[in-house]
């Protein structure tokens, strides 16, 4: 991000970074700060990317020793919304505080690609757009700093979700004699599993393409672990979260944690002793209407899982229109998220029952050939939670 | 500890980091659940996968934190890659409970020779390769808790034909006071929990109907049999600062059924 900013916007950079590693990379980009006080001291503008929250505390209090006054401090950090709204309490009135999150890979920010979820004063903001412009192609106005962040973890969380749901129903379909190739192909025709489907499974995982280099299952759950904080906090159920995390865990204990984490179904087939060599052309009698099953399914989980990202987003106060639209433009997009952008009520227009039988079909499956059916199992909780008057 | 007697003082798990051998199902899942719950990240393993990941998912749904790992403990090589599996995690074990066992029924005249070894090699070997293993890290940070899974078969003749079964229950209440007496200067403490007839998958065919479940709690003087979340109690008081002195023991979680001669 600094290496494009410095390339793309002609500003006055300095970079400072508490590794002599990624100091030495960035040689070259502007010019670099012998210490985090130096690079603070006279800067217009201090922008952040840092692990966690810890680090943005952190570096908030240097921020507040250091800044000048009228200062704009922009934190792009994946991080609680709770500790961006903490930052901007604790810089306010000397320092504007904006928040963004960046979706999207390496290369994109490189290449100034990047989608941004921005929050913060919309004037502060307006006057930084040129910079932002720089680094990112789609930018998108969320509101307030902390929603950024919000929109961001619940992103996420459906992405994971999605990449889980797509694993659990295609090992369940592989433990049928139904080819991972087939399903997807079917999940395509029928607009299922979203941008996921087929930037994610299809691209790397029916490649064999989830090696090192990509978002990492260990990212992945740093995100997915703040989401479900998130939900605690706002007493919205983890719903998928559960799974999901344990899927990420349990495949960066199989020595997959630097892998690009849609490898989870790797941890899946271990668990469920499921071959992934299974040949495409190598279909049981029978397949046809697994896969029909496999898809009922997979249409009640893009409603659920948009419907559980919506909620959480509501719980964190973005209304849920406003939320679906933002994501809808964001890797977590899916006709479910499209659709309630439009009409938040149409996730609303299938009855629990039916929704119920079709998650019941594809149970009856995982059972008979003893394969887990983890999400399978979790969407049935989370419908029974919405059935006793679950809100969004 | 002199005058810290609050609960939330002595019961300081959150934070810690525990490995849960035959997590996946029983008096282990149930001791799992329970530890996440008190705040540790519990790392579940069984030789079950797919039991290991629904109890994670299950506790990181609750809240917790758990991370599922598919192991044979009667291996030396799949428990070495267990705990291999721990360090990258970025974690040291405060604390393990051996909690993964097997049981086959039968006279001693009928058992085979295969069913005999088996249940050496999960519940004797297994629980020692897991007590090492851990024991070797916990040595190097400033102590830590180690859980055996024992039994009332560990004192008193089984209710059911299960001679071996004893024999080995036996055995890991023996390592239980010797591994304490050796691991002490490590500041390891390792105890015990002897659970008599709870309802898990290894007594299911002897409470299969209410009769047969009947005779068993006719048995015991509390009157009924153990659920596994009756022996959790006893998992964490170990676990917890009120168990700071104690080592070596072995702590019958039985309805008091080993008080009566028969």
């Amino acid at each position: 991000m600094a290496a494009r900013l410095h390339q793309a916007a002609a500003i006055d950079l300095a970079v400072f970074d508490v590794s002599a590693a990624a100091m030495a990379r960035a040689a070259g980009i502007g010019r670099p700060a012998a210490t985090i006080g130096a690079a603070l001291r006279d800067a217009d503008v201090i922008m952040t990317m840092l692990p966690a929250d810890a680090e943005v505390a952190e570096v908030v209090a240097q921020v507040r020793e250091h800044a000048r006054d009228g200062a704009i401090f922009v934190d792009f950090s994946t991080v609680h919304p709770d500790t961006i709204t903490a930052a901007a309490a604790s810089l306010a009135p000397r320092v504007a505080v904006l928040s963004a999150t960046c979706m999207k890979s390496v290369a994109a920010a490189v290449s100034g690609e990047l989608t941004l979820y921005l929050g913060g004063d919309r004037d502060v903001l307006s006057g930084l757009d040129p910079m932002l412009a720089a680094m990112a192609a789609t930018r998108i106005d969320v509101g307030d700093p902390a929603s950024a962040k919000s929109l961001k973890l619940v992103n996420n969380l459906m992405v994971a979700s999605t990449n889980l749901a797509i694993a659990e129903l295609a090992v369940i379909g592989a433990s049928h004699q139904l080819g991972y190739a087939r399903l997807v192909a079917a999940f395509e025709r029928a607009g299922l599993g979203g941008w996921a489907l087929i930037n994610q499974v299809k691209k790397h995982t029916l490649a064999g393409d989830l090696g090192p280099g990509l978002f990492s299952t260990r990212y992945m759950a740093k995100d997915v672990t703040l989401a479900a904080r998130l939900a605690d906090d706002r007493h919205v159920p983890r719903f998928l979260g559960g799974p999901v995390l344990a899927a990420l865990r349990g495949a960066e204990a199989l020595g997959y944690g630097d892998y690009y984490h849609p490898v989870v179904i790797r941890w899946l087939e271990a668990t469920a002793c499921v071959s992934s060599s299974l040949d495409p052309a190598d279909q049981a009698t029978g397949a046809s209407e697994v896969a029909g099953d496999l898809c009922a399914a997979m249409a009640v989980l893009d409603r659920l899982i948009a419907w559980h990202g919506l909620d959480l987003a509501a719980a964190a106060g973005i209304p849920a229109q406003q939320a679906a639209a933002a994501l809808s433009q964001a890797s977590a997009r899916s006709a479910a998220v499209a659709g309630a952008a439009a009409d938040p009520g149409s996730l609303h227009a299938v009855g629990h029952d039916q929704l119920g039988a079709a998650l019941d079909r594809v149970r009856a499956l995982a059972i008979s050939t003893h394969v887990p059916a983890l999400v399978i199992e979790s969407a049935h909780d989370y419908l029974a939670y919405l059935t006793a008057g679950g809100r969004i | 500890m002199k005058g810290t007697t609050g609960l939330a003082v002595r019961m300081p798990l959150a934070g810690q980091c525990a490995v849960v051998t035959g997590g996946g199902g029983g008096i282990g899942s149930a001791a799992a659940r329970a530890l996440a719950a008190a705040g540790l990240f519990v790392h579940v393993a069984d030789y079950r996968h797919e039991q290991a990941a629904a109890v994670a998912a299950q506790i990181e749904a609750a809240g917790g934190a758990a991370m599922p790992h598919p192991v044979d403990v009667s291996s030396a090589d799949a428990v070495a890659e267990l705990f291999r599996q721990v360090d990258s995690a970025g974690h040291s074990p405060d604390l393990l409970v051996n909690s993964a066992g097997v049981i086959t029924y039968g006279a001693i005249g009928d058992l085979p020779l295969a069913d005999l070894t088996q249940m050496v090699d999960v519940n004797l070997t297994g629980t020692f390769l897991c007590l090492r293993e851990a024991a070797t890290r916990m040595g190097r940070t400033s102590g830590g808790r180690i859980i055996n899974i024992a039994s009332t078969a560990s004192f008193v003749a089984p209710r059911l034909l299960a001679a071996a079964y004893s024999m080995t229950k036996g055995g890991v209440r023996q390592l239980t006071v010797a591994a304490a007496a050796e691991l002490a200067a490590s500041g390891i403490l390792v105890n015990a929990v002897a659970p008599g007839t709870t309802r898990t998958e290894f007594v299911q065919g002897s409470l299969a109907s209410e009769e047969k479940e009947a005779e068993a709690a006719a048995k015991i003087p509390l009157g009924r049999v153990a659920e596994p979340e009756d022996v959790v109690g006893a998992i964490l008081f170990f676990a917890s600062r009120f168990a700071d002195y104690i080592t070596g023991q072995t702590l019958l979680v039985d309805g008091g059924r080993t008080t009566r001669s028969a």
